[in-house]
């Protein structure tokens, strides 16, 4: 998965890198890797009665096309937190020291 | 504070939704809609007067009227919270065309704008809807939808924009939410053309999930392509909505 920038200024190193692990975890099945990188996050991993809806972050979500984890938007909050999204999912990323973790997430599609 | 939007390859030729809704504009001549054009003739009522003209001059005005009189409507209240654009006439227009192969035609009823202060009441400071998670909707966004409502009527609502960055719209539905009456609500930084219509079509199907063709109307926002093409059976579950009379 790449992420393309256009013209856009570009998000943090950090925080891309952070969503392009954390996505590549989930779309492995690695839900351990996944929750390292999203400590406290719900990931569901039971029952999945969200396609395409709203609800908690579950790997099911992120084995189908790829392009609806392409990133699409990103929000600097400031302080080193951004607020992400792709098509299918939102985020928030933080900051700590020389790392980013996901601190907040879950599946909720663009529109 | 900095908002960042990336560009999706696969929408509108790679565009930036702003970007898209522009061209989408252009396409449709670069008119610019306001308020004033939710008088604009519905399809139904060109098609009665064609009809009617087979009778003569008296027969295309005599159609028009009953093509409009016997056409599925749906009414919708809307609310404009304090300081976001007005893209209702272009929003109201779309939802004509797209929902013209069911029939049905979008009409505005009650119209409302807050003021800052009530507007600043449901959303806070930071000036962005807290919006839903999960079926259950957020303290600001059961503020929202307390304002403006008509019984057996849905009721939009434009707001600046959501806390999740990007999200374009989003609709409360009986199937999802267990709420009795329907709402949308659309942000009027990050809509695009059909995000209204979108969202219509949510609530008239009362179905918040997603189609994987890209050109249905019900496709998600990073694929859809504008094209907003209905089903027969989507037709006519919109057709048997509680909304469409």
């Amino acid at each position: 998965m790449s992420i393309d920038q256009g013209d856009m200024p570009p998000l943090a190193p950090g925080a891309t890198a952070l969503y392009e692990r954390f996505v590549a975890l989930m779309r492995a099945g690695d839900i351990e890797g996944a929750r390292e990188l999203a400590p406290g996050v719900v990931i569901q991993t039971e029952g999945w009665p969200y396609a395409g809806k709203t609800g908690p972050l579950n790997p099911a979500a992120f084995q189908g096309d790829a392009s609806a984890h392409k990133l699409m938007y990103w929000r600097d909050e400031g302080g080193g937190t951004y607020r992400l999204r792709s098509g299918a999912a939102w985020y928030t990323v933080v900051s700590k020291g020389d790392e980013y973790r996901i601190s907040e997430g879950g599946l909720k599609p663009v529109e | 504070m900095m908002e960042t939007k990336i560009a999706d390859s696969r929408k509108e030729g790679g565009m930036a939704p702003r970007r898209a809704e522009r061209v989408a504009h252009d396409r449709e001549g670069g008119k610019s809609r306001d308020m004033a054009s939710l008088t604009e003739i519905p399809p139904e009522t060109y098609t009665g007067a064609a009809l009617g003209s087979l009778l003569g001059p008296l027969g295309t005005v005599a159609g028009g009227v009953a093509g409009y009189l016997l056409a599925k409507k749906v009414s919708v209240n809307v609310t404009r919270l304090n300081g976001v654009g007005n893209s209702l006439g272009t929003d109201i227009a779309t939802a004509n065309r797209v929902f013209s192969q069911a029939g049905i035609t979008i009409q505005t009823a009650k119209t409302e704008t807050l003021s800052a202060a009530d507007s600043s009441a449901i959303l806070g400071a930071d000036n962005k809807l807290d919006d839903f998670t999960s079926p259950a909707l957020t303290t600001e966004e059961q503020s929202l939808v307390a304002h403006n409502r008509t019984a057996g009527r849905i009721t939009a609502y434009y707001v600046p924009e959501f806390i999740h960055a990007g999200t374009r719209g989003e609709a409360m539905i009986p199937s999802y939410h267990g709420v009795t009456e329907s709402s949308i609500v659309i942000s009027s930084a990050d809509r695009v053309n059909d995000t209204f219509a979108h969202e219509m079509g949510h609530v008239l199907l009362n179905d918040a999930s997603h189609d994987n063709d890209a050109s249905n109307l019900m496709a998600s926002g990073d694929i859809r392509n504008f094209t907003d093409k209905l089903t027969k059976g989507q037709i006519k579950k919109a057709q048997g909505s509680k909304y469409v009379h």
